[in-house]
């Protein structure tokens, strides 16, 4: 039982090695290398294939408007481009909102799903807005964002390369002043983009779909079957999909877009329970597949079990420390094991948890953000919550196996459009 | 404070901005470090002697981890909002 416990422990620690060395190379990566971005060819700055932009949109009429006024002003030429909005059973007037756009413009359509086919999620919404899709790549937008007005030259242009699939735009939280919670989710996001991935894209591992400000290939997704309607993090499981078919996926920095972040603590329990939740079904369903894969190499194949575990951290964080605690006060020992338990989480937890921090650090560094980066420390806070919230994801999907349920509950943010009178 | 001083050396000194605006966080950090330990020290002998060597173990425990790092990321991301006000003027 000791030995256990003590082999648990280490392994335990070893993992935790893996971040902590994971973290350190991203953000030197961000600081330091930096070779790729961007990197258009002439071809690639000329390219312009037909282009639908897809918006499903659940009660969304705060926001949908300003996103879709802003869609008429993009610089993309109009006869290669059309919109498709997804009412996705909306009971405010995002409906209405959007028919006025359509009346307005030839290239906007809208798909109304009734009360019995919607509500049911993204990835469904999604699914009904492809049949309707014409372009050769399809942009998806949530219906809180606001894009810059070249980006769909910048996405496509990666297009060009005929081995990639998707390709991913930058998001910048509009309404970071709004509250705590969104100026700690806009340094989670910086973090996550300026640094997280950027750095991949530079060492060629795996840029991840973000679900929204980026596209992928109609074709590829067609004989993909669409989304899978089960999972809750449908990005995350496009990515793995689209790499195990031996495509790729580009991160552009330099194409910005801004979102409403989440302004409460309840709205972030919800919307980091679902990533998390999201995140671990697709664990299950593409470990083994990516250990497999032919198509990946060594890095993208450790990378990608690092992403694919990512959600699984926090609960391993509280869990070592656990074990750590039973085997320092329960356990009889001598005078060097205590040593031996206490030194690891010690190291780790300055290094190692400074690992984390500094990565958004040096996201704040490169944006030139000042007085934001005086708010790291509180994102301690937020490493607490997102141990209990990972934990909660875990035991619920855990219970949902146990059971036998495999429909879960898309839970949706709230956007309150706040912000959008600084358009 | 070791910790604190190889982070800072290592992570802090690449970055743009004056050496001796750097120097003087690492220093000031040396400080608060100190500061802190002898709070922290405090705490602990109080716990000690009112509650008994078992509470002590236990707080010592729970709190160590975060307690220490705590002051180490507040110095270190008031250090870097420096660096970063140095690297948006070499910008500007």
């Amino acid at each position: 039982m000791v030995v256990i416990l003590y082999v648990t422990f280490i392994l335990l620690v070893v993992i935790m090695l893996f971040y902590l060395v994971r973290h350190y190379v991203f953000s030197l990566t961000a600081l330091y290398r930096q070779k790729g971005q961007p990197n258009y060819t002439l071809h690639a700055l000329s390219y312009r294939p037909t282009v639908s932009i897809l918006i499903p949109a659940r009660n969304e009429e705060a926001v949908v408007g300003a996103l879709l006024q802003r869609i008429t002003e993009l610089t993309y030429p109009k006869d290669k481009l059309d919109v498709i909005v997804i009412d996705d059973a909306s009971t405010d007037n995002t409906g209405r909102i959007a028919e006025g756009f359509a009346q307005a413009y030839n290239y906007f359509k809208v798909i109304h799903r009734g009360l019995n086919d919607g509500g049911k999620g993204k990835p469904a919404a999604l699914n009904d807005g492809l049949k309707q899709a014409k372009g050769e790549i399809i942009i998806c937008f949530d219906a809180d964002y606001y894009p810059q007005i070249d980006v769909l030259e910048k996405l496509t242009a990666y297009f060009v390369d005929p081995e990639v699939a998707v390709v991913q735009g930058r998001v910048t939280v509009l309404n970071e002043r709004a509250t705590w919670v969104s100026r700690l989710a806009a340094l989670e996001r910086i973090a996550g983009y300026r640094v997280d991935q950027l750095a991949r894209d530079d060492l060629g591992l795996i840029p991840q779909f973000g679900g929204t400000m980026g596209g992928f290939r109609r074709d590829i997704i067609e004989f993909f079957g669409g989304f899978d309607t089960k999972m809750l993090t449908e990005d995350t499981d496009l990515t793995f999909r689209v790499y195990l078919a031996g495509y790729k996926i580009r991160y552009l920095n330099d194409a910005e877009c801004y979102e409403e972040a989440v302004e409460d603590w309840r709205a972030y329990w919800r919307q980091r329970h679902r990533w998390a939740k999201g995140h671990m079904q697709c664990f299950f369903k593409h470990l083994v597949p990516l250990l497999r894969s032919g198509n990946l190499q060594f890095r993208e194949k450790l990378d990608g079990l690092l992403l694919l575990n990512v959600y699984f951290v926090p609960v391993l964080v509280g869990l070592s420390w656990l074990l750590g605690a039973i085997i320092f006060f329960l356990l009889p020992t001598t005078w060097l094991e205590p040593i031996g338990t206490l030194l690891p989480i010690f190291v780790y937890s300055s290094v190692g948890n400074f690992a984390l921090f500094f990565e958004v650090g040096v996201g704040t560094y490169l944006d030139k953000r000042m007085r934001i980066s005086w708010l790291i420390p509180l994102l301690l806070f937020s490493y607490v919550l997102n141990t209990l919230i990972c934990t909660k994801a875990l035991l619920d999907l855990a219970f949902s196996k146990i059971v036998g349920k495999n429909e879960h509950k898309w839970a949706k943010t709230d956007h309150n459009g706040g912000e959008t009178e600084w358009f | 404070m070791t910790i604190f001083g190889l982070l800072f050396v290592f992570l802090m000194f690449p970055l743009d901005g004056s050496i001796w605006s750097k120097i003087a966080w690492l220093e000031l950090g040396f400080i608060i470090g100190l500061a802190w330990s002898f709070i922290r020290l405090s705490m602990a002998v109080l716990v000690a002697y009112h509650f008994g060597a078992g509470a002590f173990a236990v707080t010592e425990f729970l709190t160590g981890p975060f307690t220490d790092f705590f002051w180490v990321l507040s110095v270190w991301s008031l250090g870097l909002s420096t660096m970063v006000s140095a690297k948006h003027k070499q910008a500007s």
